[in-house]
């Protein structure tokens, strides 16, 4: 071999980057190709899926958003894996030199190869004679090297994935071979799902004006602020463009779920913002609150007041409770100002015919005898599917009130759920006063559904209870007796709190604070922004669900029909709501266990048990006042040892710890000069205030 | 035993047999020191390699276990001035590099005759180095480092090749004046006697304990020495190889970004620009002994623990966890990468 060496590894490892560069070639390749079939695939998972009887998942099933995702997933992979491919050859490119050291490598000659390019190309300038033993040494090795580019080595993962991708892409059907989709797949080329009819884009329109008034409120961490501002954004988004509902819905839903997820893991306020308010807008937000029943917000500014009295001076005290005596004196009780715009009065809002055509077909009323059908709570959803507003008579059939006498046999703690929906009400016979479209509820299916509740005790008075129903109404509308009486109580406290406040006390008043906070809490009232976020949800999620039916019943007519048959729910409901709404005059005295409510308030009646009389459960009285424990009882630790085990235990050391250190060390070294120590020990000592320095 | 090793002609043109050469009476010298000292193969390298480095090394090991042996055997195997000085607490320094004395001559006239001391050797062996005072050490080092000593204001140069070999003993350090790491950096390699096996005690014993005196044959002529010692320093080295010393040396500080957590914590300061000299030059001699022209990685790892071992200053954690340098030095091995150009 009389070529230099470094002509023939330059050769060689040019022969090496061209068997590189075709196998991230062969690779990248494999990958795109099994990239493709999958976009085919997903492009037709749906057909697959429908061929096995299964659902595609909203976001699949749109099939106006699919195509151009599945671009963008692609253009992604494949710019993906070409840049791992130029990756992969830049760093398996070798270059001369490297080759030469992996030949060494391989051919155990320690670096020879790599000691005698580096000869040649100059980098050293050895003994000539010995260089020359290097270089002959080295030439001797490399004409013995047969194959110096490293073997094939085919992309074997790729090609398994591509055709494992590939099988599974054999196993999806074809786009058009189901005769049954053939409807699906034209709707799927329309842009979107139909429009939304008018009143459910009004009833969007109020929840985001609900929402905007929730974003409002004072001291909302800044996450579900945003999150509430964004699902406003979506919904107020599908006024301007309603072809495009769906997918704003379903965004307002994802946001509204997050909100929520936020709120229950790190609670609904923000204490720094809290912290920031001034007392008077502190006060007057916590009795407006009251006013609203917006629980939430005053037991957040009950608590806060009570944070700032501890500590507080009695002049802050007296600024505390004066603050609390205007916002008493200028909140009304019962003032509906502050009321938040989404609970307008039942019968303004409910129009409870408006969803359902279906009520049409349906004849419940007739058949209707609420003691029957009436469970409309657990049929559930009544306001969409189907509903009787127009067909609503049963009131007719049904003149629970008189025959109703729910509220003998009722024991409102227990069931507690009755107490807000299901007060029947003797006065409630709903036929009278009931024209369903004036009173009906706001046709939140939970509120509705507490009525089924009642009316499941199937007797006459059921039907009396579905005029109690439109009691549950009130939640929407107007607070129920028992929510006026618990927020007048709450008031008096706020009142005598402020009084105390006022005369300098401040440890008493702190911990009663925190009692009437955490009542507030428990209580979750009407206005609470909780209730407000789960009912914002609800009407998102109920608009959601019916558009993506809608969509997926192509015209919807036929179907829209056989469902709206429904008896129970038709009849029961619309009724009861229609009626007791408007009657509704003694709510307050059914006796909740005569509705034997048995559960299931649904999820508008919710809560019950206090409805009536005030059930809050009694002040554990075992629970006395708070313990205190002194963690300091058993006093401080004195002297150096005490910093010295502040140090130990991690703290950052204080000027206390350096004097320590500088005393004890002076002392060491002392020592080691004095020569008691020996000396193979004196470093030893050294080395130990070394380590044990303080910076 | 003609072991002369040609000096490369004017025209540069030693071929491998310099190198074969080279190898064979090494080979002959190691094979004679161990049929005195057996059983220490390894430790008898490393001496060899220290010689031809022109080093000093520094020998540490239990009482008994062959340490002057091994430094007055290599003497006599090469035919080296040997001189042995035992240090003591009082040891002063004109006691290792001599003194001038008043003399007078036939005459009767006094002048002052200089009486050079055991410095003046090829092969010195400071026994107990650590039991001297840090005054007499210093005297020694000097030596050491200068290959010559001034008395009386007289610089005098001490015999080629030389070689300090100081012995201490790693326990009795009750009243030792421990070697300063400045000094320790001073020694190029520091070798650790190990206990030899059961073997090679039962062997020991049977051999040392006969009626005749063992005695050392002469396998290596003096100049072969120095002529070896030449041939070291052209052994080829490539730039990956010193690039390779550059980073073990450079991983053994704990501030450099290439420290393993290990060094991190249990190494206060590294090894000097020295220690990177002594990797290289040491890693030379290794391959000669190998029979290459050429310097390659692996011999850079082979000598890195007689080389880096006394040269890094554990911190007090070392101290505390039993940490040796030389398990240190295992992890700098296994985790400093060999040099990869692009």
């Amino acid at each position: 071999m009389n070529l230099p060496l470094s002509n023939l590894l330059r050769r060689w490892a040019q022969a090496t980057n061209r068997r590189v560069a075709m196998e991230e070639f062969a690779r990248a390749v494999a990958w795109l190709a099994a990239g493709g079939v999958v976009a085919i695939g997903f492009k037709r998972l749906p057909h697959g899926l429908a061929a096995l009887g299964i659902d595609a998942p909203p976001g699949l099933a749109d099939a106006a958003t699919r195509p151009s995702a599945i671009v963008w997933i692609a253009a992604a992979f494949a710019l993906g894996v070409v840049l791992r491919g130029v990756i992969r050859f830049v760093r398996r490119r070798t270059a001369p030199f490297r080759l030469a050291r992996a030949l060494d490598a391989r051919l155990q000659t320690r670096d020879l190869l790599a000691t005698a390019w580096a000869i040649e190309a100059g980098m050293i300038q050895p003994d000539p004679g010995l260089a020359a033993v290097v270089l002959e040494r080295a030439r001797g090795t490399s004409s013995g090297i047969i194959a110096p580019v490293a073997p094939w080595s085919s992309p074997t993962r790729a090609l398994a994935t591509l055709g494992i991708v590939a099988a599974a892409f054999g196993l999806l059907p074809t786009e058009a071979p189901l005769p049954e989709l053939a409807g699906t797949a034209n709707a799927a080329e329309t842009p979107t799902a139909p429009p939304l009819p008018d009143a459910v884009r009004e009833r969007l329109a109020r929840t985001a004006e609900a929402l905007a008034k929730l974003e409002r409120r004072p001291a909302l961490r800044e996450a579900t602020r945003s999150k509430l501002a964004e699902a406003r954004a979506h919904l107020e988004s599908i006024q301007r463009d309603p072809s495009k509902s769906l997918g704003a819905l379903s965004r307002a839903e994802k946001a509204l779920r997050d909100a929520q997820r936020e709120a229950s893991r790190e609670g609904l306020f923000d204490p720094a913002a809290l912290g920031r308010i001034d007392a008077e807008t502190l006060a007057r937000e916590m009795m407006e609150a009251i006013e609203r029943g917006d629980t939430d917000t005053a037991a957040a500014m009950a608590e806060e007041i009570a944070r700032r009295t501890e500590d507080a001076s009695d002049a802050d005290l007296e600024k505390l409770g004066k603050a609390m005596d205007r916002a008493l004196q200028n909140t009304e009780p019962g003032s509906t100002a502050s009321r938040e715009p989404g609970s307008t009065p039942a019968g303004e809002s409910g129009k409870p015919g408006e969803s359902g055509k279906p009520g049409e077909s349906g004849t419940p009323g007739e058949s209707g005898k609420p003691g029957e059908s009436g469970k409309p709570g657990e049929s559930g959803t009544p306001g969409e599917s189907g509903t009787p507003g127009e067909s609503g008579t049963p009131g007719e059939s049904g003149k629970p009130g008189e025959s109703g006498k729910p509220r003998e046999s009722g024991t409102p703690g227990e069931s507690g759920t009755p107490g807000e929906s299901g007060k029947p009400g003797e006065s409630g016979t709903p036929g009278e006063s009931g024209t369903p479209g004036e009173s009906g509820a706001p046709g939140l299916p939970g509120e509705s559904g507490a009525s089924g509740e009642s009316g499941a005790s199937g007797q006459p008075g059921e039907s009396g209870s579905a005029g109690e129903e439109s009691g549950s109404g009130g939640e929407s509308g107007g607070p129920t007796r028992g929510e006026s009486e618990r927020r007048a109580r709450w008031r008096n406290d706020a009142e005598r709190l402020a009084e105390r406040l006022r005369s300098g006390e401040a440890g008493g008043p702190r911990s009663e604070l925190r009692e009437l906070a955490e009542r507030m809490r428990e209580r979750s009232g009407s206005g609470s922004l909780e209730r407000e976020l789960d009912r914002a949800l609800e009407d998102v999620e109920r608009a959601r669900s019916r558009q993506f039916e809608e969509m997926n019943r192509g015209e919807g007519e036929g179907e829209g029909e056989g469902e709206g048959e429904g008896e129970g729910k038709g009849e029961g409901e619309g009724e009861g709501e229609g009626e007791g709404k408007g009657k509704g005059k003694r709510p307050g005295s059914g006796s909740p266990r005569a509705g034997r409510p048995g559960g299931k308030p649904g999820p508008g009646g919710g809560r019950g048990g206090d409805g009536y009389g005030d059930v809050s459960p009694p002040p554990d009285a075992s629970r006395g006042p708070a313990e205190q424990v002194d963690a300091q009882a058993a006093g401080p630790m004195r002297g150096a040892v005490r910093y010295i085990e502040r140090m130990a235990q991690g703290q950052r050391p204080g000027p206390e710890y350096r004097d320590v250190h500088r005393e004890y060390q002076d002392i060491a070294e002392a020592a080691v000069r004095r020569e008691q120590i020996p000396l193979t020990r004196r470093d030893y000592i050294r080395s130990y205030f070394e380590a044990v320095r303080p910076d | 035993m003609n072991t002369a090793i040609p000096t490369s002609s004017p025209h540069g043109a030693p071929t491998d047999d310099r190198i074969a050469r080279a190898q064979d009476a090494l080979g002959a010298l190691k094979t004679e020191i161990e049929r005195r000292l057996f059983g220490q193969s390894n430790l008898v390298l490393q001496a060899i390699i220290g010689l031809l480095t022109r080093g000093n090394i520094l020998i540490e090991g239990q009482p008994g276990l062959g340490k002057t042996l091994l430094v007055k055997v290599m003497a006599e195997a090469i035919d080296l001035e040997f001189s042995r000085i035992q240090f003591t607490p009082d040891l002063m320094p004109a006691d290792i590099t001599g003194s001038q004395t008043l003399m007078h001559d036939e005459h009767g006239r006094a002048r002052l005759d200089f009486r050079a001391g055991p410095i003046f050797a090829n092969l010195v062996l400071a026994d107990e180095v650590n039991r001297a005072t840090p005054k007499t050490q210093s005297a020694l080092l000097e030596a050491m480092q200068e290959h010559a000593v001034t008395v009386g204001g007289v610089r005098r140069a001490l015999p080629e090749p030389f070689l300090v070999a100081a012995t201490q003993n790693p326990i009795e350090m009750e009243g030792t004046y421990p070697l300063p790491e400045a000094q320790l950096d001073r020694f190029l390699l520091k070798l650790e006697v190990p206990f030899p096996s059961f073997e090679d005690l039962r062997e020991i014993g049977l051999r040392t304990t006969g009626r005749t005196e063992d005695t050392t044959a002469r396998a290596m002529e003096r100049q072969t020495m120095i002529d070896l010692q030449n041939l070291v320093r052209d052994i080829v080295v490539a730039p990956h190889v010193a690039e390779f010393a550059a980073s073990l040396t450079m991983a053994t500080h704990p501030e450099a970004q290439s420290a393993t957590a290990d060094i991190k914590r249990f190494v206060r300061y590294g090894a000097s620009p020295r220690a990177m000299q002594a990797l290289i030059l040491a890693g030379r001699a290794y391959a000669l002994l190998c029979g290459r022209a050429w310097v390659a990685e692996d011999d850079i790892r082979a000598v890195a623990h007689p080389v880096l071992r006394h040269r890094m200053i554990p911190s007090f954690d070392a101290k505390l966890e039993g940490i040796t340098n030389n398990r240190l030095v295992d992890g700098l091995i296994a985790t400093v990468p060999n040099v990869r150009p692009g």
